[in-house]
């Protein structure tokens, strides 16, 4: 076990390493801080003092070490060129918010996913079992953002019971969360679904129930357990898609998260901010991605190694 | 039909119930009714897509200034010129929808089409040769798999410049490792076959194997997974484009629409609803299509 | 007592050997190995079929894959037709392998799905010989193998378990090989078929004239087809000898407890003692010392535990490795 919590720590290392250099290198030949900053009037040689000034006039091997250096040492990321305040900061406030938001969304959707879930396996086809089909249909195909802006126009516009942007109080969360929340809301239920389904029709299981073990005790110890293992690694492994779609809410509904910060950064071109975002909302990827791997290995022993 | 795959025969052993035989036809009808409505749907969205000027009322480009923002014709307020109303610069709604859904497939479809080529090519080197060929194509995968997507998205699109081919090729290069992925499991999986050794006591060489005996057994659980991928590029295209980062204007692009009618929700709640609609009525076809391909062919790889 | 043709054999295996690592940790160090063929040398004459017996995981299913190169032997020598196959690349190895071929045990696994049976059978020949009359010697086949050679446009999932073994067959015969590898052909198909399927390939080898190797789990398979038969055993071969003298006269007491084992509903026939094995079959990757099969043996002498019987001859054609038949023991 140790071992395999070992290897997984070097892999993750090894990813974040790998996306750092990507980041680097994307924004390093998209990037035109020269533009940016310096005035209109600047000529060529201010441009290039300018370059030499920034350290831009190295090699490419030395001004990623610098800026990994930079970042893992000293946490800075730079400043940014449209605030001018080191972009950390920015980051920082904008952290908290994102959590929160996909936090809630996760919850609300594994308190909606398994009950209906493990419903819909217990009664097939009764009634539940049709709506938990519909919804995972029609939550797999709407896209975020619409949903948002409908649930905005109808809750907010027309009957106006809850606030559409700003995020001042719990009130302000809830059509956000909830619009995260349909977006891993299909998979989570399917994977509760399934995962049940396959359990209950095991030999073991029904060795139990014939046995005369009463239903709910069958259901709870024996079958929840298993079909529990993927749903655990699928959320660590959905932090990444549930971040993304955190951009997406979070721009429709103006929450200040990481992903709003993001999507405003790139669209002025605010490339120390744009990095920043990506590395930390990577890094907690990442993390998610560990934390289930390891889970999942130290719930199931036959998952250590492959 | 015969839907009635060994999965579903299993799920139903645990039942201690019966469920009625109403119940369980009711519900094999509504599953071949879903995929039969897919297909429609796919099929209007096709459809629309090529025969564009012939179904649209107007030219999409075509502002009419003193028609702006007049609602759909099942409104109150609506005419009969403009099916689903003008949007603020007064072009009709309706042919911008039709148009847009032209360019929608066309992202779709060319996006999947980089993402797969790319994705399968390396998912069979990687399955077929394993080794080092495996380690690194396994790991890069798993990074790439790490980063938010939309940000990859969103830089690339922002590296190259915001056109039709940019979109293309950044949602293409954005979304390769899924099809690696899968390509790989099943390449591996197909390998260990006997009929994969019986090639090669052959002596048919590894190309061949590949391509002929490999390939045509990957054809099926990619092209499922390639439909939902449509499906989802069309919506992540529409999300750029809602950002100003993909489509430009004036073109009409679903998305695009949904953010010039995103200032006028309060009353012209209609610019952004439509368009919305639009877009979920095709990821929604695409998934069905989706989901009845892999119906059929999931008792039939299992006879074989 | 057959006579190995005094012209050179088809085949010639000497002291193979096959081990696969074991690589378990972090690093997929290697932990041990599997001795799935650990030293066996035999020959096989043109035309002649030889019967490999032995329970699951002997190494007789290693033993024709390796043959067939489709593993790298990690000792010994083999040659088909007298040249030496054993460090042959895989673009050297294309020619000689259109001059062996196996028949897999699986009917389901081994037929591409994809495939109709024309491209199944005659995928091989029309590429290595570019014959555009290719789907002729197809139908041919399928003819000689007792299918309707109409059915070529069909696929595989449209036959029976012993239709596709027909099919099998006839892919092996497609390139004219002078050697087939059968491995376990008829283990995964009814009893009734078994028979049927076993006398196709008996006739067959009578008029292709190729050598057989064929391999089975079950003695009363071979007997009818094989002309001389090895018993292995965790990776040795334990006993050879023809068809007739393995089963009137067999020396190694494993071949005994096999041959006992065998069920004889004739009227009148003595009724054998069944001779019923101690313990389980020792793993392959941790094998005992001495003779392998001393843990079983209900012989056992001394010297059994600790020195390993040599594969001898003890009388012309008939070879044992047992410290009971060698000239050594006491």
């Amino acid at each position: 076990m140790r071992n395999y919590i070992i290897y997984k720590l070097l892999h993750a290392l090894g990813v974040a390493f790998v996306i750092s250099i990507v980041s680097f290198i994307l924004l390093f030949y998209t990037a035109d801080p020269a533009s940016m900053l310096l005035p209109e009037t600047a000529d060529a040689a201010d441009i290039a003092a300018f370059e030499k000034d920034l350290g831009l006039d190295q090699p490419l091997v030395v001004q990623y070490g610098n800026w990994l250096a930079r970042i893992v040492f000293e946490g800075d990321f730079g400043n940014s060129w449209v605030a001018k305040i080191p972009a950390s900061d920015l980051i920082g406030v904008a952290l908290w918010p994102t959590l929160q938001l996909a936090l809630i969304a996760q919850i609300i959707a594994t308190a909606v996913a398994i009950p209906l879930g493990v419903l819909s396996a217990v009664k097939r086809y009764s009634i539940i079992d049709n709506i938990t089909t519909f919804i995972v249909l029609v939550g797999q195909a709407m896209p975020l953002f619409w949903l948002g802006i409908m649930l905005m126009i109808v809750f907010g516009v027309f009957l106006k019971w809850l606030p559409t942007s700003g995020s001042d109080t719990w009130v302000h969360l809830i059509l956000p969360s909830i619009t995260l929340a349909s977006f891993t809301l299909p998979l989570n239920m399917r994977l509760v679904r399934s995962g049940m389904l396959e359990v209950l029709s095991k030999d073991y299981v029904r060795t139990a129930r014939a046995k005369g073990v009463t239903r709910s005790a069958v259901l709870m110890k024996h079958a929840f357990r298993n079909a529990a293992i993927p749903l655990v690694t699928v959320t660590g492994m959905q932090f990444g898609a549930l971040l993304g779609g955190a951009v997406v809410t979070e721009t429709v509904f103006s929450w200040p998260g990481l992903g709003r910060l993001a999507v405003e950064s790139i669209q002025v071109g605010d490339f120390p901010v744009v990095q920043g975002v990506v590395l930390t909302l990577s890094g907690f990827t990442i993390l998610a991605n560990l934390a289930a791997d390891i889970g999942a290995a130290w719930i199931d022993p036959r998952i250590r190694f492959n | 039909m015969n839907n009635m795959s060994s999965e579903s025969k299993l799920e139903e052993t645990h039942l201690d119930y019966k469920p009625s035989m109403t119940s369980i036809v009711l519900k094999r009808m509504w599953q071949l009714r879903m995929g039969v409505f897919g297909f429609v749907l796919v099929l209007v969205l096709g459809l629309s897509a090529i025969f564009a000027s012939q179904v649209a009322t107007h030219d999409p480009l075509e502002q009419d200034i003193l028609a702006r923002l007049t609602p759909p014709s099942f409104l109150e307020g609506g005419g009969s010129t403009y099916f689903l109303g003008t949007d603020q610069l007064g072009r009709d709604l309706y042919s911008r929808i039709i148009y847009g859904a032209r360019i929608s497939l066309t992202i779709g479809l060319s996006a999947v089409l980089v993402s797969m080529v790319i994705g399968v090519l390396l998912g069979l080197a990687a399955g077929y040769f394993g080794g080092k060929i495996d380690a690194v194509v396994d790991f890069l995968v798993n990074a790439m798999l790490a980063f938010p997507f939309i940000l990859l998205a969103m830089t690339l699109v922002i590296a190259l410049g915001a056109s039709m081919e940019n979109i293309i090729i950044a949602l293409g290069l954005s979304n390769w490792p899924i099809f690696a992925r899968v390509t790989r499991i099943e390449t591996m999986k197909l390998r260990e076959q006997e009929f994969v050794l019986a090639a090669v006591s052959q002596g048919l060489s590894h190309v061949r194997i590949i391509l002929k005996h490999i390939l045509s057994n990957l054809a099926a659980p990619l092209l499922v997974i390639a439909t939902v991928e449509i499906a989802r590029a069309i919506i992540r295209e529409t999300f750029l484009s809602f950002l100003g980062l993909g489509i430009q204007a004036p073109t009409p692009s679903w998305g695009l629409m949904l953010a010039e009618g995103r200032d006028y929700m309060l009353t012209i709640w209609w610019l952004s609803t439509l368009p919305g609609f639009a877009i979920f009525l095709a990821a929604l076809g695409i998934n069905l299509v989706g989901d009845a391909l892999r119906d059929l062919f999931d008792p039939h790889m299992r006879k074989g | 007592m057959a006579e190995v043709d005094k012209v050179e054999p088809e085949l010639e295996v000497r002291n193979l050997k096959m081990h696969f690592p074991i690589r378990a940790g972090l690093l997929k160090k290697t932990v041990g190995h599997v001795f799935a063929v650990d030293g066996v040398s035999f020959s096989i004459g043109r035309g002649e079929t030889l019967g490999l017996v032995g329970e699951s995981g002997c190494g007789k299913s290693t033993i024709g894959r390796t043959i067939l190169r489709l593993y790298k032997p990690t000792a010994g020598s083999i040659h088909v037709g007298g040249k030496d196959i054993t460090h042959l690349s895989a673009n050297e190895l294309t020619a000689v392998r259109q001059k062996m071929q196996m028949i897999f045990q699986d009917p389901y696994g081994s037929l591409n799905p994809r495939f109709r049976v024309s491209e199944l059978i005659g995928e091989a020949y029309r590429v290595h010989s570019g014959d555009e009359n290719w789907e002729d010697h197809v139908a041919n086949l399928l003819d000689k193998v007792g299918l309707q050679p109409d059915h070529m446009r069909r696929y595989a999932h449209e036959f029976s378990g012993g239709q596709r073994q027909r099919i099998g067959i006839a892919r092996a015969l497609a390139m004219s090989p002078r050697l087939i590898v059968a491995d376990e052909p008829v283990s995964a198909l009814d009893v009734s078929i078994q028979a049927q399927v076993i006398n196709l390939l008996d006739s067959l080898k009578d008029e292709f004239g190729f050598s057989c190797l064929f391999i089975a789990h079950d003695l009363s398979v071979v007997e009818h087809i094989a002309d001389r038969v090895a018993v292995m055993y965790l990776g040795k071969m334990v006993e050879l000898a023809s068809d007739r003298e393995l089963y009137q006269d067999p020396k190694h007491p494993y071949t005994q407890a096999l041959i006992s084992a065998v069920p004889k509903p004739e009227a009148g026939a003595k009724r054998r003692d069944r001779l019923i094995l101690r313990g389980d079959v020792p793993s392959p990757i941790n094998p005992p010392s001495g003779c392998r099969f001393h843990t079983r043996c209900p012989h056992v002498l001394d010297e059994c535990r600790t020195i390993e019987p040599n594969f001898n001859e003890i009388s012309p054609g008939h070879w044992v490795a047992c410290h009971l038949h060698s000239e050594t023991s006491a």
